[in-house]
């Protein structure tokens, strides 16, 4: 086996064609906007604790690493399941499955995306199908309200995938590693709400798109000539074999095997652990690469967040809330709109980040009975806060790049353009849609 | 539907093989027919007869100018002896495709693929032909612009070079996105009626 390990900006290595679309001085800010946050929100962190009184050390004492790591495994785990070829063939039989039907291709690749990040990294997840979907989407002739709401919906899909299970995205590994809900509780509580909340959104845009009027030769060429372009790709069902078992393993000990005993992230490093020297044993070439620029932003945030926590100024905000709403059900409300906003403004990672010490103060409160449906009503905040805008989402500004730098165009000719402005006005129903059943849920639960 | 961008990946007779499904209908016809000629029903039987025609040179390596699948899949089934192919990607081809391409080599025969302007190992006369497709236009063998591009590059090889349609066309026809090839640079082209 040739292991490469290759810890690198992702987006350095396959975001050439990305250059090509950004204008330059709005390209570079944005790039350069990122790297001064991760900057500012250390530095900011710093002096805060320097003019609080607040000894560094003991922030980094109590800081989350275990959410770090569980993040990094689990983009590498993708990587390796990757490998075997499986999503492309998943892709194209979904492609085939539809027959070309628009409505039926954003259904099915909906419910694929919503799977595909409940057990893998988002991000990655998003990657991995998009090149199947570009070669279909450019023979199908689609328009551009069409690649809006294609991917509008894709996007809110990865947001509500990650959420449905406690390794699917950061904010629910923040949640599983806090301690207030177990795996399973965690597993059991979200997955069917999140999952009603998909079914919902895929059925909503699904009915935007219009039915075809024609026979159905042109979609049909399409689909043909995407199985034409995949029809030799080796599926390591081998391979893949093990790699589910090794996963459904993690599942099974991250379920029932208590955190104190083994935490979560030793369970997250052993399992990639076997499933390296399958791939190893197995001849597979791997390419090991990772975002670190998205797991240093969460590594500052987790730090800033620390700090304000460690100052005692968010157990106030907890407090107050507690005592200004006496009903419990109203306080979680309050609680998920607030998140959902500042998820909304600042993105999943932050927000989860920032209001986990308020959520964990309330759960130590007279809720505390209640800690798993808050737990989830929180996750379930962040999920549709990060729908709201392009740059709120994990994969939104990945997504959106991927897209523009595919070249779609409209039958008529014209590049389709799929930005911050175009998600506008979708991202604000994702977000209505979400927060609506999550607050549905939450008041007849609690 | 950039259906020549498509051929570019998969090659003429793949594409032909897929569209031969559909080609009784009036919307490929209309978006599909303009840009390249439509392909018979019985295209499975002329991709064999193909097939047989290049392995009856005896060569042992065949270079392609366009990523045939259909037709190399084919000579794989129809020869017990060893051939390597060798598929020349145009270099404009985008980077996604080359991937997809690499990745979508056929089984059973040794393939490589080779980028343009770069020259194969080990290519004679003696041992290797050169593939070009495209369709004919009365006697004019047209193929694509990145074709003609590559025939052009490649002239330098003094073994066989040889024309193989997908289409025969009775009238000289000329689609948008086609050229001329020039005579003098094939040693051969097969016909379905000798």
């Amino acid at each position: 086996m040739n292991n490469t390990i290759a810890i690198a900006t992702k987006k350095e290595l396959v975001k050439k064609d990305d250059h090509k679309t950004k204008s330059g001085l709005l390209g570079n800010f944005e790039k350069s906007a990122s790297l001064l946050l991760i900057a500012a929100m250390f530095v900011l962190g710093n002096i805060v604790a320097l003019l609080l009184n607040v000894p560094v050390k003991s922030v980094m004492s109590n800081y989350s690493y275990d959410v770090l790591v569980i993040l990094i495994i689990m983009e590498l785990f993708t990587n390796l399941i990757a490998e075997t070829g499986i999503m492309q063939l998943l892709a194209i039989k979904i492609a085939e499955l539809s027959k070309g039907k628009k409505r039926l291709c954003l259904m099915l690749f909906g419910g694929m995306m919503f799977l595909i990040s409940s057990c893998l990294n988002n991000i990655t997840a998003v990657m991995m199908i998009l090149p199947i979907v570009f070669v279909l989407l450019k023979t199908l002739e689609v328009n551009r309200k069409y690649v809006c709401i294609f991917f509008a919906t894709i996007l809110a899909l990865s947001n509500t995938g990650g959420a449905a299970s406690p390794v699917g995205d950061f904010p629910a590994i923040v949640i599983m590693t806090s301690g207030i809900t177990s795996f399973l509780n965690y597993l059991t509580h979200a997955f069917p709400l999140f999952a009603l909340t998909s079914v919902v959104l895929i059925v909503v845009w699904g009915m935007r798109v219009k039915k075809e009027k024609d026979d159905g030769a042109i979609r049909g060429l399409a689909v043909s000539n995407l199985k034409s372009q995949y029809k030799n790709i080796e599926i390591r069902f081998d391979v893949l074999r093990w790699l589910v078992i090794v996963f459904v393993g993690m599942f099974l000990a991250w379920s029932f095997i208590p955190q104190n005993i083994i935490p979560p992230e030793i369970i997250a490093v052993l399992g990639y652990a076997v499933a390296m020297v399958i791939c190893s044993v197995k001849k597979i070439n791997i390419g090991q690469l990772m975002d670190l620029k998205s797991v240093l932003t969460i590594a500052s945030f987790l730090f800033f967040a620390q700090v304000i926590s460690q100052t005692g100024l968010l157990n106030l905000v907890a407090t107050y809330l507690q005592s200004n709403i006496n009903n419990p059900k109203l306080l979680v409300i309050a609680i998920m709109v607030i998140t959902s906003l500042v998820a909304g403004v600042f993105s999943a990672g932050p927000a989860a980040a920032a209001m986990m010490p308020v959520i964990v103060e309330i759960c130590n409160g007279p809720l505390g009975v209640q800690s798993d449906w808050i737990a989830v009503a929180y996750a379930a905040a962040i999920c549709a806060g990060s729908s709201l805008f392009m740059w709120s989402a994990t994969a939104g500004f990945i997504l959106s790049g991927k897209v523009n730098s595919a070249g779609i165009e409209e039958e008529k000719g014209g590049k389709i353009f799929w930005g911050v402005g175009q998600y506008l006005k979708y991202g604000f129903v994702n977000y209505a849609i979400q927060l609506s059943i999550a607050l549905v849920v939450i008041e007849i639960v609690l | 539907m950039d259906i020549q961008k498509t051929a570019r990946e998969i090659g003429l007779f793949e594409t032909a093989v897929n569209l031969a499904n559909v080609s009784k209908s009036a919307d490929v016809i209309q978006k599909v027919g303009a840009s390249m000629p439509l392909p018979d029903e019985d295209i499975w039987a002329r991709v064999e007869k193909i097939a047989e025609w290049l392995l009856s040179f005896g060569k042992s390596k065949y270079m392609f100018l366009t990523p045939e699948i259909a037709l190399i899949e084919e000579m794989g089934k129809h020869t017990n002896s060893k051939i390597e192919v060798i598929i020349a990607a145009p270099c404009d081809l985008e980077q996604e495709a080359k991937e997809r391409l690499n990745n979508n080599l056929p089984h059973g025969v040794e393939v490589t693929v080779l980028e343009e302007p770069y020259f194969p190992q080990s290519f004679f006369p003696g041992n290797g032909m050169v593939v070009i497709s495209g369709y004919l236009g009365g006697d004019r063998a047209m193929v694509l612009s990145d074709t003609y591009r590559m025939v052009e590059h490649y002239n330098g090889f003094l073994g066989k070079k040889v024309f193989v349609p997908y289409k025969e066309l009775d009238a000289a026809m000329r689609y948008k996105g086609w050229m001329e090839i020039s005579q003098q640079r094939l040693s051969a082209k097969w016909r379905s009626e000798p």
